[in-house]
């Protein structure tokens, strides 16, 4: 056995026999793709396996292999004609690299953009040569060189493959636009949207998934403005840049697409605080809200950093974006989230400039290895044993009893998922940390720690389940004595089969978590406190602290194999939604004054979304008064905060026949997809959740 | 003081300027067969015949109730608020004196939904402290609003005589609930338009009543309430009579 596992070891660093392996997984992944899309045979997998191209580099070291690999990859990545009339932008989904053995690609992060708008190629190189003057020439800043070779290689073949190109137009745009990247700053607008694209598309062909844009209302205004004033340009024509490159984002999202459909993490942040505390919204805000509204696309989406100097006007639009139902923006509360920031150690500057990674976990942008998404803590997972190892629950001494049980399991599941992430090893990513703060000052790459910041963070998810579940414990058994705790046991072992009116007990608990109860938000804030007890302090192997938060992609991963639960969630039923309540017909006032005084201090800032259905009717002949209700959410103190509108009548139909409805968006997790997309069992959330929210009091 | 209250409903947009708060109160004088709120027709805690057992009907304490209308001051802004309906709201306008006054210390706008069959005493002082109200007129034949309504329109009349009098500067809105063969039916749609022909500054607002409650009145044990949908032509056909008559008013979709 152990000599197998070392043959096999042995033959995996076998470049030959990697190569092979990785082409095989390559044409894998590529099938994977197509059998969601419904087409799929096994000739395709031999398709693929012909079609794919491993690029392997040479080098005595990681580091020069990574940098030879990605030279090499811009040598020979296939260009296509894009179908954009003003961008060269294209996938090779042929060609891969292999990450280091036991090593894992980075992805989930945002680089930046910024300072390649600023200057190009020339810039780039004497900054590697200023940092060579203090480090000497190491294997980094020698790799990093290269990779600006290879960047600068692949523009140079970008101009000539768009000489050929039979739109003249669109040939003279992207001639000008990369003839710049050499030494100059971005010209225009037009130019500095196709620098961003270069830069994306090689993100992408480095399997550095999950990417974000960064803050491009603020990164893009000086261009638009130079635009107006200089060129002469107008808003609309700026418009139809952005929507242009928003398009051509979007267009290979099946494959951009993570677990499902729609998941690409291609996230553009809108809004927030200039570096100064003034309020950043500006036109920019207004074409990108605009121009998101219009495309009427899931992707990219957008974050609204918001906050009580976020002016009413940019509420407005917001609205507006809303109102298309695209599941844009995700709203982020900046008078709540830049005091946790700095609470937990990122300079205000910094803080101020927050982005967040593909869902909704703040990092900052180009500054950051930040990892928010690592694991998953299932926070009803303490609860089995709990109940196993208590007998009795007759007094509040039992039940205090019974909730230490479950807070030592807390513990040691928050143990053993910060150790088995402690020890990740990142795969050099020297185009990446060309990119990244301050990888080249310091002359390390950023799977080193070479970033300003490498903080770990996990999502959390089912907390709304665990304090339901003790709530009615406390509630049913130790007050009313309206169940028995053996009974009780009974019932979740038998899926509450055969115990109807106990279950019918369990389910009618009035106020439950979401709701502004203050016995609902003790138990929320005693469990949440024990992990930030766990989490608090702990460095990972990089240097950095650990971080977590309660909105998570897991409610049905995590849930779909777990025994029924004492709040009436019977075995296989999905954890709650993020931040969002059972209790039928609540209004999204009650759930947001909930959201307002959980404790987001500390570590537990990696991402808290409110999440609820909101009826059309709502939102749509009464935006102003959708407007008072958002800034009135800001004055209560949510984090963050999203939303599908949507009703049942059109989720009952496209259920029925989703092809019938291909344009209907809704919130996943920090994604929208198409409903048509969506396997089964997210659907059937999507419709429970309407009618809960539907059901109506008068 | 006690108040009996039916519900409290939040995030409402329907029930006056900005987002409100409505607090239905318990016990009315009519007994409207299109009633959609029958829950809160009669003055005590009444329970559930069927399953899950519900109770409809709390009494509260009016320092509770200012404490839940103030929940969601947040979400207010500059003229949103709480909003008193029910059941007839005015049959408690003793009680919500100091609710009423309170609320207003801290600059929330109140805002009444009635019939105006309440005494008048009562709604002469309750007035005094709302900012807006909504007044629903129903059947305006005296004999037919016995038979149907339950009510005696002269308390109705005189009331709304007192309403536009003595608080003609209170913004006020007519509602007018339309239940075929009842308030919509030849005779009492003539004696509407005439209504709304002689206030033609005031603010109308016209809807059709739905059966949507029909699990109301099971759960509550009451008799089956029958469709009073009114056919969309005939509910089209008097809308264009009105706008021929030059009368402005806003159409409800509830």
């Amino acid at each position: 056995m152990i000599l197998k596992r070392v043959i096999k070891a042995l033959l995996k660093m076998i470049p030959g026999v990697r190569r092979l392996r990785y082409t095989y997984l390559h044409a894998k992944w590529l099938n994977w793709h197509q059998e969601r899309l419904g087409k799929s045979s096994k000739k395709s997998l031999l398709f693929y396996m012909l079609k794919t191209h491993i690029v392997l580099g040479h080098g005595a070291t990681p580091q020069t292999r990574a940098a030879d690999a990605f030279f090499r990859m811009c040598k020979s990545i296939h260009l296509q004609r894009s179908t954009s009339e003003r961008f060269q932008y294209s996938l090779d989904s042929y060609t891969a690299l292999i990450p280091d053995p036991g090593t894992a690609v980075i992805g989930n992060i945002t680089i930046n953009y910024g300072s390649f708008l600023e200057g190009g190629f020339i810039a780039l190189e004497n900054a590697v040569h200023a940092a060579m003057n203090i480090h000497g020439k190491t294997d980094f800043l020698q790799g990093s060189l290269k990779t600006i070779g290879g960047l600068r290689f692949l523009a140079a073949r970008i101009q000539k493959f768009s000489e050929a190109d039979p739109d003249l137009i669109r040939a003279s745009r992207v001639k000008r636009a990369f003839s710049g990247m050499e030494n100059s700053a971005a010209a225009s607008l037009e130019d500095a949207l196709q620098r961003i694209l270069f830069l994306n598309q090689l993100l992408w062909q480095c399997q550095h998934g999950l990417n974000g844009l960064g803050r491009l209302d603020q990164i893009l205004l000086h261009y638009y403005k130079m635009d107006l004033e200089i060129k002469g340009t107008t808003r609309n024509s700026a418009l139809a840049a952005i929507k242009d490159f928003l398009a051509l984002l979007h267009e290979n999202y099946e494959l951009k697409s993570s677990v499902l459909l729609g998941d690409t993490g291609q996230i553009v942040i809108l809004g927030g605080l200039m570096a100064d505390g003034r309020d950043a919204c500006n036109e920019l805000t207004e074409l990108f809200l605009e121009a998101v509204g219009e495309l009427h696309l899931p992707d990219p989406k957008v974050l609204f950093r918001v906050s009580s100097k976020t002016p009413r006007h940019f509420w407005s639009e917001a609205v507006h974006c809303l109102e298309k139902r695209t599941g844009s923006p995700l709203f982020s509360n900046d008078d709540v989230v830049i005091p946790s920031l700095v609470a937990y150690g990122y300079p205000l500057e910094d803080a101020r400039n927050y982005g967040t990674a593909a869902c909704w976990e703040p990092l900052i942008p180009g500054r950051s290895l930040d990892q928010g998404n690592l694991a998953s803590l299932v926070f009803p997972a303490c609860l089995p044993k709990a109940l196993e190892s208590t007998v009795s629950l007759n007094s509040e001494e039992d039940f205090e009893y019974f909730l230490r049980l479950c807070e030592k399991e807390l513990r040691n599941q928050v143990r053993l998922l910060l150790e088995s992430n402690n020890h990740l090893r990142w795969c050099p990513a020297p185009f990446l940390s060309l990119f990244l703060d301050d990888c080249i000052g310091a002359s390390k790459d950023v799977s080193e720690g070479g970033a300003l910041f490498n903080n770990y963070g996990f999502t959390t998810v089912g907390l709304g389940n665990l304090v339901d579940s003790v709530a009615n414990l406390h509630r049913l058994i130790i007050e009313e004595h309206s169940i028995s705790f053996a009974d009780l046991k009974i019932a979740l072992h038998e899926n509450f089969n055969d115990f109807r009116l106990l279950w019918d007990c369990l389910k009618e608990q009035s106020s439950r978590y979401g709701c502004d109860d203050p016995g609902v938000i003790s138990f929320a804030r005693r469990f949440l406190q024990i992990v930030e007890e766990e989490v608090h302090g702990r460095r990972n192997c990089l240097g950095g602290l650990f971080k977590f938060g309660l909105s998570s992609p897991n409610y049905v991963n995590s849930s779909s194999k777990f025994p029924a639960t004492p709040d009436g969630r019977r075995n296989g039923e999905p954890f709650y939604v993020h931040i969002s309540s059972g209790v039928a017909g609540q209004s999204p006032t009650d759930l947001v004054r909930f959201a307002g005084k959980l404790d987001y201090s500390g570590s537990k800032f990696n991402g808290n979304v409110v999440d609820f259905v909101l009826d059309p009717r709502l939102i749509e002949s009464a935006e102003d008064k959708f407007c008072d209700f958002l800034e009135g959410a800001v004055r209560c103190g949510f984090f963050q905060m999203q939303m599908t509108i949507i009703d049942s009548a059109t989720i009952y139909a496209a259920m029925k026949d989703p092809d019938k409805f291909p344009d209907l968006i809704v919130r996943v997790w920090g994604f929208s997809a198409y409903f048509k997309d969506l396997p089964q069992e997210y659907r059937q959330v999507v419709l429970e959740r309407t009618l809960r929210s539907e059901a109506a009091c008068r | 003081m006690k108040l009996l209250v039916g519900n409290i409903q939040r995030y409402c947009i329907h029930d006056g300027p900005g987002i409100r708060t409505t607090v239905f109160l318990k016990g009315c004088q009519l007994h409207c067969p299109w009633c959609a709120n029958p829950e809160n027709g009669e003055r005590r805690i009444q329970t559930s015949v069927q399953r899950p057992k519900k109770v409809y009907g709390r009494w509260m304490e009016d320092e509770e109730l200012i404490e839940e209308c103030l929940k969601d001051e947040p979400f207010y802004g500059s003229n949103g608020g709480v909003t008193f309906s029910g059941g007839e709201p005015l049959l408690w306008a003793q009680e919500l004196l100091p609710i009423l006054f309170e609320l207003r210390q801290r600059n929330i706008s109140t805002c009444v939904e009635t019939s105006l069959f309440a005494p008048t005493e009562g709604i002469r002082t309750a007035l005094a402290l709302f900012d807006s109200l909504f007044v629903d007129v129903k059947v305006l034949d005296n004999e037919r609003c016995k038979e149907i309504l339950g009510g005696d329109l002269a308390l109705f009349s005189r009331n709304l005589l007192l309403v536009e009098s003595e608080f003609s500067s209170l913004p006020m809105t007519f509602r007018f609930p339309l239940a075929n063969g009842l308030s919509f039916e030849n005779g009492n749609l003539a004696l509407l338009q005439e209504f709304m022909e002689k206030r033609s500054t005031s603010r109308f607002e016209i809807f059709c009543c739905h059966d949507l409650a029909s699990r109301k009145y099971e759960d509550l044990g009451l008799p089956p309430v029958h469709s009073n949908r009114v056919p969309e032509f005939e509910y089209r056909s008097f809308l264009s009579r009105l706008r021929s008559a030059g009368i402005q008013f806003t159409e409800l979709t509830l």
